[in-house]
């Protein structure tokens, strides 16, 4: 315990000059306004940044970007509460009950409601992340090659619960963006694969263009689709927290969702969208008055937000304390922590823990810093932001990933890239493929492969993948979490068949 | 509830589902092809697999989906054509316009070419108003100009002849 105490203190030690504290406030204006505006997703915003973070050391980069990560899982409900849109998809099940409250006239209460409730997520989810992740981190000390390859292929078996309307999309996309990761040099044997001979591809295909195609590009194609002119107006807002009394009448439903958010969020691969839809219907489930539910009642607004942010940082405790991305989000801050030259996982708190614990800190702050800023930035954004033209936001967006990859490394052929995947996750996103498990695969390919290699040459074969208790286990868990949704639906299309034969 | 979820996400099995899966589909082939073209080092450790089994073995799961895509879509009826959104008028012609723009960076160089192609995409994707025009054409052209070449110092493609001249007056 008192390990963890000096790591909180080293932690806000080390945040405490006024260029990271500076950075931490921004990062919370800017995940305020990327959460809040449809089209652009926490996940588009991060890996924006990411090129603007390679001119600063590693911690004030790192805070201010887990600042964005933290405060968009939030901002995504003031959309969806005030016209029926969420602004990330997090923020999906918020819509249901947040949106009908404001429509009764109540849209102070509902943002409200969503605020306090995703303070208290967030804010718990950060404090189990400084308790949780340094002893997840000590156990994972213990991991070697098959271990490490056991842990990556639960994350790539969750895959297939990343998109349940599509498994097999949601599959095919995975393995897409494992190849991907294969593109460059064989760093075993020097062998160069797919590279044609294109003298940068050796190094392999760089994950932040791929990434600022697939999900910022993408996205602004998909918003410039809509009426490019068009600018929506709303009325000034004020936020009015919870009474003591509602606060009261919430904790039961607080108590259900912040574990279930939390657990979610720590599952590699699921991230906080299902958390919240998985909270709300449990909440469904276990009231007494299921009905009520979608006509605007606090609890259909608490469930939803206090999962989501709980289980952004659930995602975080496993990026750390492993290095295996929970969200799209944690994947594209997986990859930035590779190009600061940290390796996120068990030794990232025994080389680095000052790094570590400012990034928990961090996360503590900007979820504190939610119910602190954004009844400002809510009044300011239903006024100001709202106004800008789609076409122009989408363009701004277009432009800024563009320069913003050729900045990275001074090539053009970044910007190729860039441009190329963004047309390609374009037209996946279009016809049903899901594009996070691509990133996902691409972040953990080449680590997986070179892991697969070693434990087979370390091992003497393949039964080596089962020469620990722990690899065998989590080998035993991939296959269950692969299979499980397959099954499931299986099960379930049966019976539908055998209710539809019935009627008939 | 999550069955109206269920119902509501959808997804709708168009023709355009079942080309996407055909491109990656025939693209899997060849790259697999490429697969076995790949040279097996004699050195190493005779227990190594090589640079050709992971690729090969993601590679048949790709061709192994993708047909199963693909016969899913035919054995289906299209639901429904709800991704299919229309384009805007010459959505494509944008699109078209980010390559010209990629393609001429490095020959007109950044600070030339960016306000040129940011209002001719934004005229192409549909925007009229003169105020969204010219207006955002140079507010975007300050912030980037502001955030990369002048607060980052990132050294953005001058382009060449004049153009390059231009771009000393910036950065």
């Amino acid at each position: 315990m008192s390990g963890v105490i000096s790591g909180i203190l080293m932690g806000f030690t080390s945040i405490l000059d006024p260029l990271t504290i500076g950075l931490l406030i921004a990062g919370v204006i800017i995940g305020l306004f990327a959460g809040a505006t449809p089209g652009i997703s926490g996940t588009m915003i991060v890996a924006i940044l990411l090129p603007l973070t390679f001119k600063l050391d590693s911690i004030p980069a790192f805070v201010m970007l887990t600042a964005v990560y933290a405060v968009a899982v939030f901002s995504g409900s003031i959309t969806a509460v005030l016209f029926r849109t969420p602004g990330a998809p997090e923020a999906a099940a918020t819509t249901f009950d947040g949106y009908t409250m404001a429509k009764k006239g109540f849209p102070h209460k509902a943002l409200g409601y969503a605020m306090f409730s995703s303070f208290l997520g967030g804010t718990l989810g950060a404090i189990a992340l400084l308790l949780i992740a340094p002893q997840l981190a000590r156990f994972a000390l213990k991991f070697g090659p098959a271990e490490t390859f056991a842990l990556i292929l639960m994350a790539l078996a969750m895959i297939s619960s990343l998109d349940v309307k599509n498994q097999t999309k949601a599959i095919l996309m995975g393995i897409f963006g494992l190849f991907l990761a294969m593109i460059g040099m064989d760093y075993m044997t020097g062998v160069e694969r797919y590279t044609f001979g294109v003298p940068i591809l050796s190094a392999g295909l760089h994950f932040i263009p791929v990434l600022l195609g697939l999900f910022a590009v993408s996205e602004a194609l998909r918003m410039i689709q809509e009426d490019p002119e068009v600018k929506q107006k709303i009325e000034k807002i004020k936020t009015t927290l919870p009474t003591w009394e509602e606060f009261k009448r919430l904790i039961p439903t607080y108590i259900r969702a912040f574990p279930l958010g939390l657990f979610i969020g720590i599952l590699p691969g699921v991230g906080a969208t299902t958390a919240s839809l998985v909270a709300y219907s449990t909440e469904v489930r276990s009231s007494k008055t299921p009905e009520k539910f979608g006509t605007g009642i606090p609890q259909g607004i608490a469930a939803p937000e206090c999962a989501n942010n709980a289980a952004a940082m659930g995602a975080l405790v496993i990026l750390l304390a492993l290095g295996i991305p929970g969200s799209a989000t944690t994947a594209v801050m997986l990859g930035g922590l590779i190009l600061h030259g940290l390796r996120p996982g068990p030794l990232l708190f025994t080389l680095y823990p000052k790094f570590a614990y400012a990034i928990m800190v961090a996360a503590l702050i900007a979820n504190i810093l939610i119910i602190i800023m954004s009844p400002a930035f809510i009044r300011f954004f239903s006024n100001v932001v709202f106004r800008i033209p789609r076409g122009m936001l989408g363009t701004l967006i277009i432009l800024f990933c563009v320069v913003g990859s050729f900045a990275m490394r001074n090539n053009m052929f970044d910007v190729w890239a860039v441009l190329l995947f963004g047309l390609v996750g374009y037209v996946l996103e279009r016809y049903g493929y899901p594009l996070a498990p691509i990133v996902i695969g691409l972040v953990l390919g080449s680590l997986a492969e070179t892991e697969f290699r070693r434990t087979l040459i370390t091992q003497g074969g393949f039964m080596g993948f089962f020469s620990s208790p722990i690899s065998t286990g989590l080998i035993l868990v991939s296959i269950f979490v692969f299979v499980y949704p397959f099954i499931k639906s299986a099960i379930a299309s049966r019976r539908g068949l055998k209710v539809g034969s019935g009627k008939e | 509830m999550m069955e109206l979820l269920a119902k509501k996400f959808d997804m709708c099995r168009s023709r355009g589902d079942t080309i996407v899966a055909l491109a990656i589909l025939i693209s899997s082939f060849y790259f697999l092809y490429l697969t076995f073209q790949l040279p097996i080092p004699k050195q190493g450790s005779t227990l190594d697999v090589g640079p050709r089994a992971f690729p090969m073995i993601l590679l048949m799961g790709m061709i192994v989906l993708s047909a199963v895509i693909i016969v899913q879509n035919i054995k289906a009826k299209r639901i429904c054509e709800l991704t299919e959104t229309p384009h805007p008028r010459n959505f494509w012609i944008g699109v078209a316009f980010l390559f010209l723009y990629a393609y001429l960076l490095d020959i007109v160089g950044f600070v030339v070419l960016t306000p040129i192609a940011t209002y001719l995409f934004m005229y192409a994707i549909g925007v009229r108003s003169k105020k969204i025009l010219i207006g955002g054409t140079l507010i975007l052209w300050l912030v980037l100009t502001v955030t990369f070449p002048m607060l980052m110092e990132v050294q953005l493609p001058r382009g060449v002849w004049i153009f390059r001249e231009i771009s000393y007056f910036f950065y």
